[in-house]
């Protein structure tokens, strides 16, 4: 750093603190665009939590949201049971693949994002075909298994759509630590389950965080999977947001969306805390 | 290890392609079905393809997926450079926070806070502009929408890499004479490229595969294949959707081995830079042919595009109506709106355009109307959910009986209850609700009894269904019970409730229109749903039965109406007109399978022997077109009085609001009375639990190697001291 730093002289730097400034400049489109359009939104969103549907103020809907707890809760334990099993499924995938030959690695992070090419509904739709009560598997098999409707298959549904994101940030992560690190692990006495739970686990933490919220946030929201995969006989709290927004209860639906994004922005911040990468998350 | 991590590999894979290798197969069936395959067959591929409904959301997909790609691309990209300039910290911060928003909150808070932003800019501009629909914002607002939740995405893949490249490069060219837009085009942007470039594709994926936000956003003139997919799993989807899947899955495949493949040969120098190249192109290919294929089959002109361009504008209504309500062409049928788009350029020389979208409940319909700007030409309310606009002053006014074939409508359908003068609705359907069994899984004797009460049979536990929307399954309570559907006495709704609570363990589920997939593939036994309905599900399944239970059931009639903002209402009138006509209204009635109101099509003998040989025998032999007019047990007979009568009682009235609240508040705490099991209680606080043990042992660690490393520094400077 300070090498550099006796490259240019006094004048230089004045001139690249213009440049920076102007070029800041490119910036400005966004910026824009991100009050006008994320920012604004959401007070809007704040506003219809705090009136009743004539536009007073009311602090009614947020003291509503009691009867939502109950909802809030299941939709959290399912969210954060599917995320452990991404997890618990995931985490080995992503090390199974970096540690494959690299013309292997690109096939199977190619064979792992394909699905997502095929729109999330369909695949759950088909999900559903397969494991109904009369469904593909049961009429295959000749038997009446009942999974669909109960909250296991919310849970399978969630681990199966949302899987990818938590294999890839972890893949992106362990292939990016250095082979030295594995070398020295080995020379300093790990054994190879040493050196994955010493090394390469903390190592990828960044990782695994990104893949957890990208796993935890989608799964907390659903309502498709568990429209399609629950039956209709419980409600995830995403189900409640749909709902109010179809019965045109948009004020009750502000309260609840508002709080479940401060609760998911308070919990993203506190586990970014145990995230050492620098810029937040890494996406493929 | 080696084998074992291969037979782990080929085991998630395995689960993760088995539902995309069954809908694969599934789009080959030879019967409409997803769940059982009969043979093979490319029928769901021709249908697909003279399917308009489904390329033109192919191609509003793609379209939307490319432009809000490019947006967010260029925006995104100048602002990571923006912002690796800023000298703030703070600001630096700030940006990336907001920017990051819509990566991490839900979907639905997204698509929420966009439909409520989207509403008041509607509110603003009508102000200015007077006559202003949602539909002509509608298009902007999905590409505003896709753009915003594709801004971090960009941001976040080019951003590190434009930190990882640093200064030099570009202080560089400027050293050598560069102007800094030269610098940064000549010699930043070919170096962040490959970032730029995969923060595009990553953009173009989530706009493509985004359902969530576009449904709260979406207009009803610009339906996305997510879009339409839902419509359709709603109800039953048929397998053309799964040929259209496979089509993409096997194009995308395709190009991914292709490019593959080729970077194979390369060297490794420019394997980058080539690979690089190819998925640009072939992410361009795939647009290209998907846009050459759409642009073939897509005609979405108006079905008299051929008779040249006489009468100049296109004008387009928008018709909302319930989801598979209509003859829509399909196996052969009359397809009424493109008949209609004909007829009216015949009598007019004007060229209109039907713009069809489906709602699956009346208070869906409602909600939409009343609270987003979108405006219809043409609704299709049940009878209560009339009187309840017609209070609220949300109908057009118009005298049906001007109409040139109101005369068709039998005259028991005229001047009912909710409109007694004809001024604002024009029947189209009516039927009766009843309970569907499955012959083989419900014992006779069970049958026998044609009561409600077969829907609290503990016998059939986990074999039931239950209507999801509030109205339809208090109602059934509420017959059972005799009880009153119309009750202003919270009391009564309560003791419906109880009923309700009891019920919910021996349900299967609460359903709308899944009722068709789960009653056709035997994955349930026993439903309450309409007459209509059930014809259809007979069709394919001819072990189902039906019957009108005796305590009493619900009559009702569906009616065509214009929305008082209708943009159109004088070709909204011909619309109606036109449905009532003989052709068009047999077609929708051998279509839809409920009874018509229409004279000329009770009357019509062709119609009534395709009704008689419709599939159907009922116990005592009674055909599809005796279920629909003939048979009149008393309790019909009651309540068909009821509703052509004066008194009211089995057919449903508009509530007030008080009721209206309090029966949403009851429905709401039955969806709630819900017993969690344990395990997921014990499951999740366990991980909970565990993750908090691991956080706390790792700050501890952290704490302990810190300690030690400050004591190590200390020591080694007193050391260097010392020396």
């Amino acid at each position: 750093m300070k090498v550099a730093g006796y490259g240019s002289l006094g004048l230089t730097n004045l001139m690249k603190n213009k440049r920076s400034l102007g070029q800041s400049i490119l910036a400005a489109p966004h910026i824009f665009w991100a009050v006008l359009f994320i920012i604004l939104p959401l007070f809007i969103v704040v506003y219809y939590a705090f009136t009743d549907s004539n536009g007073q103020f009311s602090f009614s809907n947020i003291a509503s949201l009691t009867d939502y707890a109950p909802i809030f809760g299941l939709s959290l334990e399912l969210a954060i049971i599917a995320t452990a099993i991404c997890l618990a499924i995931g985490y080995p995938l992503a090390y199974c693949i970096a540690k494959a030959k690299p013309k292997h690695q690109k096939i199977f992070i190619m064979l792992l994002m394909l699905p997502m090419w095929t729109n999330l509904l369909i695949r759950t739709y088909s999900i559903m075909a397969i494991l109904d009560d009369g469904g593909f598997l049961n009429s295959l098999l000749n038997t009446s298994f009942h999974i669909v409707g109960t909250k296991g298959a919310v849970i399978f549904g969630m681990v199966y759509d949302f899987l990818p994101y938590m294999v890839l940030p972890i893949y992106t992560c362990i292939s990016k630590i250095d082979r030295s690190m594995w070398e020295a692990a080995a020379d300093l006495g790990c054994g190879p389950i040493g050196t994955v739970v010493k090394v390469i686990f903390p190592l990828s933490m960044s990782g695994i965080i990104s893949g957890v919220t990208m796993v935890l946030v989608p799964s907390i929201s659903t309502f498709y999977i568990s429209q399609k995969l629950g039956g209709g006989t419980f409600e995830l709290i995403g189900d409640t947001i749909e709902r109010q927004f179809v019965t045109g209860a948009l004020n009750v639906g502000a309260a609840i969306s508002l709080v479940m994004m401060v609760l998911i922005l308070i919990s993203i911040t506190i586990m970014n805390r145990f995230s050492d990468a620098e810029e937040g998350g890494i996406i493929v | 290890m080696k084998y074992a991590s291969r037979i782990y590999l080929c085991l998630i894979f395995a689960v993760l392609y088995i539902p995309i290798v069954t809908l694969m197969l599934f789009s080959f069936n030879a019967e409409n079905s997803t769940a059982e395959f009969t043979g093979f067959s490319l029928r769901w591929y021709i249908e697909l393809f003279s399917s308009t409904e489904a390329f033109t959301a192919l191609r509003n997909t793609l379209v939307l997926a490319v432009l809000s790609a490019l947006l967010a691309t260029v925006i995104g990209t100048l602002a990571a450079e923006g912002i690796y300039k800023m000298r703030s910290k703070l600001l630096k911060s700030a940006i990336n926070s907001v920017t990051n928003i819509p990566m991490m909150n839900p979907d639905i808070v997204t698509g929420m806070s966009m439909m409520l932003f989207f509403a008041a800019i509607m509110g603003i501009l009508a102000v200015v502009i007077p006559n202003i629909s949602y539909n002509d914002i509608g298009f902007a607002a999905m590409l505003i929408s896709h753009t915003t939740f594709c801004l971090p995405y960009v941001i976040l893949s080019v951003l590190p890499r434009i930190n990882e490249l640093g200064d030099t490069m570009s202080e560089a060219a400027l050293d050598l004479g560069c102007t800094p837009a030269q610098a940064f085009f000549k010699v930043k942007l070919p170096n962040i490229m490959p970032a730029v470039l995969s923060g595009m594709v990553m953009a173009f994926t989530l706009s493509l595969d985004d359902f969530v936000i576009s449904y709260f956003v979406g207009p009803s003139n610009f339906q996305t294949l997510p879009l339409l997919i839902y419509s359709m799993t709603k109800k039953k989807v048929t397998p053309d959707m799964y040929a259209l899947s496979t089509i993409i899955i096997v194009t995308v495949f395709l190009l991914l081995v292709i490019s593959n493949f080729k970077s194979e040969k390369s060297s490794a120098a420019s394997r980058k830079k080539k690979l690089i190249s190819i998925v640009t192109i072939s992410v361009a290919a795939v647009l290209a042919i998907a846009l050459v294929i759409s642009s073939f089959f897509i005609d979405d002109a108006p079905a008299t595009d051929g008779a040249a361009d006489v009468g100049g504008d296109v004008i387009t209504i928008n018709v909302y109506n319930w989801g598979e309500y209509i003859s829509d062409g399909f196996d052969g049928s009359m397809n009424v709106n493109e008949e209609f788009e004909k007829y009216y350029f015949d009598k007019y020389g004007k060229r209109v355009k039907v713009n069809y979208t489906t709602y699956a409940t009346n208070e869906d319909m409602y909600s939409k109307l009343s609270n987003s700007a979108v405006k219809y030409d043409i609704v299709v309310p049940s009878d209560y959910m009339i009187q309840k606009m017609i209070e609220e002053d949300m109908l057009y006014e118009f005298d049906a009986s001007s109409l040139s074939n109101f005369g068709n409508i039998m005259d028991d359908y005229k001047g009912l209850y909710y409109d007694k003068d004809n001024m604002y609705s024009v029947p189209y359907t009516c039927g009766m609700m009843g309970i569907i069994y499955n012959k083989s899984m419900v014992s006779e004797e069970d049958v026998r009894e044609m009561s409600w009460s077969l829907l609290w049979n503990q016998k059939y536990a986990g074999k039931i269904l239950q209507f999801n929307n509030p109205r339809d399954a208090f109602a059934t309570a509420m017959y059972m019970e005799g009880l009153d559907v119309n009750s202003t006495d919270p009391e009564v709704w309560d003791q419906a409730l109880d009923l309700l609570i009891k019920q919910k363990p021996i349900l299967q589920g609460y359903v709308n229109d899944e009722i068709f997939n789960k009653m056709t593939t035997e994955s349930a036994a026993i439903a309450p749903y309409f007459v209509g309905d059930f014809l259809t599900m007979a069709d394919q399944e001819p072990n189902l039965g039906f019957y009108y239970p005796k305590e009493g059931v619900n009559y009702f009639v569906d009616a065509m109406c214009i929305p008082k903002n209708a943009e159109h209402p004088e070709v909204a009138m011909e619309y109606i007109n036109f449905m009532l006509s003989e052709e068009a209204a047999i077609a929708n009635a051998e279509y839809i399978g409920y009874a018509s109101p229409n004279r000329l099509v009770v009357e019509n003998d062709e119609y009534r022997a395709y009704m008689e040989d419709y599939g159907y025998e009922g116990e005592n032999g009674e055909t599809a077109y005796d279920l629909l007019y003939n048979v009149m047990p008393a309790e019909i007979n009651k309540a068909y009085n009821e509703m052509f009568g004066s008194n009211d009682a089995s057919c449903y009235r508009s509530f007030s609001p008080e009721i209206q609240t309090r029966v949403n508040t009851l429905w709401e705490n039955l969806k709630l009375s819900d017993a969690t099991e344990p395990w997921i209680h014990v499951l999740s606080i366990g991980i909970v639990v565990l993750v908090a043990a691991f956080a706390i042992y790792s700050i501890y660690i952290k704490k302990k190697r810190s300690r030690f490393y400050r004591y190590r520094d200390r020591d080694n400077k007193r050391t260097a001291v010392a020396k």
